[in-house]
């Protein structure tokens, strides 16, 4: 047993780890069942920010990252974007990654198109794209959007966009929403645009890799930090708290649906944060366990060892 | 461009109703208006880039806890452009409004005599009247967004644009309204009531409207306009005339817009003399709202700095004193409007400047230093120590070394840090005569390690061992690059593996496929975020500063030494201002719980320095 | 003189970069640069592919171990490139109908985005998701309590681990208001904030400090080995 794990095969600790992510996501796909979530203060702040804003604020939303990370980030992404919607603000897409604008995209497809119908593309919403330069593209359109910016993604002019007429920097913002994989992101969003500009409020979901970087940067230049899918989870319970009636499913006659409890049904685009929950429980469990296991094996290493 | 006074005049009611003040200073319901502030001193702030003006004044006698706040208010910049198209459009309109109109309806008063050419002017039929009227209303309301975006537009805090394109869109209205044959000669005058409402006191209102009800020339006119109406519907003529308007004879129309509009002009031409004299042309906007510290008060007097100005502006600035009852004083308004000037250097960034100074000709310093022969100590690096190890294992096993410069592109110095640590492995590669492999992420690094790459084998004596093939571009796509990386370092198992310069997410990736091939690996990079991965599966790691060291050290040349003390006085710096940070707070929140107020307030204003002036 | 111009260029361009960061007229100057070297960047793509498609022809015309791999790249290469650049089956915008080109070359639907959703995304995602198993794996081997500092960082690790779950909730839920602070969740949160913020910031300080020298060095020209070869 022994050398069993003293020599063991990676490829068992990969089989293992598999197995702990992938049964949770079944189990819970089959039955729907999800841990409850308790929002720490960071959360809250995120969630305040959108929600104390006036409705009809401007808000940009700066997708910065790739299909790579969009299994941590799509969550806290779609959540904005939904939050964003449910409270009437105008939303600015934007990326500041070359595959950012299919982030976008994506999300505009399956949360605002579907579920916000009403919502007009130029008048409450727009995807302002790409502009290659990473930190540098902050700076200019701190200023002056349209120096890089003289279309949208469509190729709609800037002049011809209604809800783009009374924007001209980034400081016409009432808030900045970054959801960051890594460079460029939320810390050169944190040191070209709110550090010299600190009027401006800005909120941030990044990966967990990224998280502990960006806590230096709170609260003063950062108001608020979903942190991974951690943050994300316990931000859809927020949203789902204060817009659960609108975000649930409808009969017929358009009233939201529940479950046995007396809980909103919640259609499955909005709890993914949520229910990423329960593998990645199970997955820290499994880390936990094997570093015991490796520490055994090290202490009775040592003690042969020792004996010898 | 044609010229009707009509028009003239109602663009001219328009800006009227726009330039009016926002400001009202009313001591209500016997609540006594605090004493003013007094000496407003507005001075360009020196040394900026042309976007503030300090400000100074002395506070209200008051102020001696009745003095809830100061409001600082600015003067308003001039019409930009935007406000000039937004006129266009609405003139543009009332063109059109005049061309659907003067057919139908006759002349207004004061329509030139070489105009009236252009039109023929007949009885309209009721369907040409309706099918004018909804055109007109069709177009004023496509225009309307459009109105409405221009008033929104760029400086919409500075001029009233959404109230002035209300005040436009009302004017048209209520004329489209008169064309439609309704009889309601006070709808204007109450239109122009409620715009004005807004706008300044009761009492103004109330005499304006007066002036315009005791128009005695209105009134004749509408007693003969009213009983030729009576006479043609009974005494329900108001309702009946505007249900039977076809029926109205095309004169007595033209009468009863005549009478309404020189009335309302004469009204409306008092109003905004009355309002002019009143309060001067100037309007105003609130800057800000300052609260009197403990050492303003003890001091007499406050200061501000209005930022975010434009500096081809001049502006006038005004401070009042408001008390807890939210009643303000009298202003206290500066002798001449200040405009902000530009300077050469930008005095914001004098900290950092001083910083650069010190830290630049600290390291300056001690590459002179070096350079004089005296013996500079490093400590010892085991990671850089262990790079002629790691090639000549790979020599032993006559195996490759991979070598990757991070995937960020030339811009990054982290990369050129890679770069130089490369040239220094190619070195010992070239000595020990071990094959160096060098896949790279952008193409313009890979144009750069094959420079250094070949200039370290001509360095070593080995020029005909450089195969520039080892050098190529893979993609810059993160993850391809990795997956690259991963195939090869499976297949062509390189002994010695190095990462030096900007990971990501791919680090971890990297090192342990590294590891699992049983290569010795060192690391380096200045992502604090991937240092834990490098650490965990490699054998050794440039912990940051490490990194940027290692060229110097492995080089072992006194210029690039004598630069690693250079960081060490920097180092010396940053440590001052952490201790004096850190001493600053904890006296603030000592003196603060100690109840010393007047040293917290000393100490508060000395962090607010530290903070706000010399850290941002 | 193969070294000399490219130093002057260096330190000419960083010095009045510097400089120009402290006047009012100037500071914009370094987002042009940026904007410059975009654009030198940009062109580089072509030396790149280029590089690519001779390094892999090379290797397909040698038959050396793995040609097959170098097939498969090329043929992947060349088939993103001329679908995207071509916009091949594309529809025209709505705005501009009579123009061939003038869809977008993401269209969904589109071969373009064909090969973005079902190639390029599932790849990248997979590659991503492979740190999951690559952390497992380090975890257990590497961390070891060794000593003092390596069991601190142990125990850190468990709070973080626990305290990032519902775990965490389970674990210590029961912890009655006033031992708050001692709850998994927010002690997690403490140890990101202070300790780690703590040891982040020296870490961040060191690194600008280091970039400053680097930099220097390679402005003065006392490094220059970045430069490659030929003496002066």
């Amino acid at each position: 047993m022994y050398e069993f794990f003293r020599d063991l095969d990676r490829r068992w600790i990969f089989l293992m780890m598999f197995l702990c992510v992938a049964v949770p996501i079944i189990i819970i796909g089959a039955t729907g069942k999800t841990f409850p979530e308790e929002p720490t203060q960071l959360v809250r702040a995120v969630f305040d920010e959108i929600e104390n804003l006036p409705s009809g604020s401007k808000v940009l939303l700066s997708y910065d990252y790739d299909p790579a990370s969009e299994g941590e980030l799509a969550p806290m992404a779609t959540m904005f974007a939904y939050h964003c919607a449910a409270k009437g603000h105008k939303m600015y897409f934007m990326a500041l990654w070359p595959v950012g604008p299919q982030m976008v995209d994506d999300t505009i497809e399956n949360i605002i198109k579907k579920d916000f119908k009403d919502l007009k593309y130029g008048e409450d919403y727009v995807n302002l794209g790409y502009k290659s330069g990473y930190e540098g593209v902050i700076k200019v359109i701190i200023t002056d959007f349209t120096e890089l910016y003289s279309t949208d993604t469509r190729g709609t002019p800037w002049s011809a966009i209604p809800m783009c007429h009374d924007v001209n920097s980034v400081q016409d913002m009432d808030l900045i929403v970054n959801v960051s994989a890594g460079y460029a992101g939320t810390k050169e969003w944190v040191q070209y645009a709110v550090t010299p500009y600190p009027k401006l409020r800005m909120v941030a979901g990044c990966t967990g890799v990224q998280a502990p970087l960006l806590y230096p940067y709170i609260p003063q230049q950062l108001h608020g930090l979903l942190g991974a899918i951690k943050g994300a989870a316990e931000y859809e319970a927020l949203v789902i708290e204060a817009y659960g009636d609108k975000m649930a499913r409808k009969d017929a006659g358009d009233n939201p649906l529940t479950d046995d409890n007396g809980d909103y049904l919640i259609p499955g685009k909005y709890t993914e944060g949520i229910r990423r929950m329960g593998p990645q429980l199970v997955a820290h469990l499994l880390m936990i366990l094997l570093i015991i296991v490796g520490n055994v094996i090290y202490f009775v290493e040592r003690r042969r060892e020792g004996r010898r | 461009m044609r010229k009707r006074p009509i028009r003239t005049s109602v663009l001219a009611l328009m800006w009227m109703l726009c330039a009016l003040p926002v400001v009202r200073s009313v001591a209500q319901d016997g609540l006594q208006a605090p004493a003013p502030p007094s000496q407003l001193i507005a001075r360009d702030r020196p040394w900026d880039k042309g976007e503030k003006i300090d400000l100074r004044w002395k506070l209200s006698p008051d102020d001696s806890g009745t003095i809830a706040s100061y409001r600082i208010y600015r003067s308003l910049t001039t019409k930009p452009a935007e406000q000039d198209a937004l006129e266009r459009r609405i003139e543009d309109l009332w063109y059109l409004f005049e061309d659907l109109y003067v057919p139908m309806f006759g002349f207004p008063p004061g329509w030139p005599e070489d105009e009236k050419a252009r039109y023929e002017f007949h009885d309209p039929t009721p369907e040409e009247r309706e099918a004018a009227g909804t055109r007109l209303r069709s177009e004023l309301e496509s225009l309307l967004p459009e109105i409405k975006i221009l008033a929104k537009s760029q400086h919409a805090d500075d001029y009233d644009y959404e109230r002035y394109a209300e005040a436009a869109i009302e004017a048209l209205e209520t004329y489209l309204a008169a064309g439609m044959g309704l009889v309601e000669a006070n709808r204007r005058a109450a239109a122009a009531v409620k715009l004005l409402n807004h706008e300044i006191p009761l009492s103004e209102l109330q005499k304006a409207k007066i002036d315009y009800e005791n128009a005695a020339e209105r009134v004749a006119r509408d007693a003969v306009t009213e009983s030729k109406l009576a006479g043609l519907f009974g005494d329900n003529w108001k309702e009946e005339s505007e249900e039977r308007a076809d029926e109205i004879p095309v004169e007595l129309r033209k009468s009863l817009l005549d009478t309404r509009l020189e009335a309302e002009l004469q009204a409306e031409t008092k109003a905004r003399r009355e309002i002019a004299t009143r309060v001067g042309e100037t309007r105003w906007k609130l800057v800000a709202e300052v609260e009197p510290k403990l050492l303003n008060i003890r001091r007499g007097e406050m200061s501000y700095t209005a930022e975010q100005l434009d500096r081809h502006q001049e502006y006038l600035f005004k401070v009042v004193a408001v008390n807890r009852a939210e009643i303000e004083s009298a202003p206290a308004i500066a002798a001449s409007p200040v405009s902000p000037d530009r300077q050469i250097y930008d005095g914001n960034r004098l900290a950092m400047m001083l910083v650069t100074l010190i830290v630049c000709g600290a390291v300056v310093l001690f590459i002179g230093i070096a350079r004089t022969g005296r013996p500079l100590k490093v400590r010892k690096i085991a990671g850089l120590s262990a790079v002629e190890e790691a090639v000549g294992r790979a020599t032993e096993m006559g195996r490759s070394i991979l070598f990757v410069c991070g995937i960020q592109d030339m811009n990054d110095i982290q990369t050129i840090a890679g770069i130089t640590v490369l040239s220094r492995v190619a070195k010992t590669a070239a000595e020990y005569d071990a094959k160096i492999e060098v896949p790279t992420a952008r193409s313009l690094v890979m144009t750069a390690a094959r420079e250094t790459v070949q200039a370290s084998y001509l360095a070593a004596g080995r020029p005909d061992a450089y195969n520039e093939d080892l050098i190529y571009y893979v993609t810059d796509e993160q993850f391809g690059f990795v997956a690259y990386l991963q195939g090869m370092m499976s297949r062509e198992k390189p002994a010695a593996c190095f990462y030096m310069g900007t990971f990501f997410a791919e680090s971890l990736i990297l090192a342990e496929t590294g590891n699992s091939i049983g290569a010795i690996q060192i690391a380096g990079t200045a992502m604090p975020a991937q240092l834990p991965f490098f650490v965990a599966a490699c054998d050794y790691t440039l912990i940051g500063e490490e990194f940027f060291a290692a060229s110097a050290y492995l080089s072992g040349e006194p210029d690039q030494l004598g630069s690693l003390k250079g960081q060490d006085v920097g180092k010396a710096v940053v440590g001052i201002i952490v201790v004096l940070g850190v001493f600053l707070a904890t006296a603030l929140s000592v003196a603060a719980l100690a109840g010393n107020e007047v040293l917290a307030a000393h100490l508060e204003e000395i962090v607010e320095y530290l903070q706000r002036v010399i850290l941002t | 003189m193969k070294r000399t111009i490219p130093l002057l260029i260096t330190a000419i361009g960083g010095f009045v970069l510097i400089i120009a960061f402290f006047s009012s007229y100037t500071q914009s100057w370094g987002e042009v640069a940026a904007i410059w070297f975009d654009i030198l960047a940009a062109i580089a793509f072509i030396l790149g592919g280029g590089n690519l498609m001779k390094i892999h022809l090379k290797k397909i015309s040698d038959r050396k171990a793995g040609w097959a791999y170098s097939g498969v790249t090329l043929i992947a290469f060349l088939t993103t490139l001329i679908i995207g650049l071509g916009k091949i089956g594309v529809n025209p915008s709505e705005q501009f109908p009579d123009y061939a080109w003038s869809g977008s070359y993401r269209e969904v639907g589109g071969p373009f985005w064909w090969l973005y959703e079902f190639a390029f995304k599932p790849l990248t995602a997979t590659m991503f998701a492979m740190l999951a198993f690559y952390v497992a794996s380090a975890a257990f081997r590497a961390f070891r309590a060794k000593n003092i500092e390596a069991i601190l960082l142990l125990g850190t690790a468990f709070i973080i681990l626990l305290g990032r779950t519902y775990a965490g909730v389970w674990v210590t839920g029961w912890l009655p208001e006033w031992l708050e602070g001692l709850k998994l969740e927010n002690l997690t949160v403490t140890i990101m904030k202070v300790f780690n913020t703590a040891g982040n910031r020296a870490i961040m300080i060191g690194i600008a400090l280091g970039i400053v020298s680097t930099s220097l060095k390679v402005l003065l020209g006392v490094d220059r080995s970045y430069l490659g070869g030929g003496e002066e």
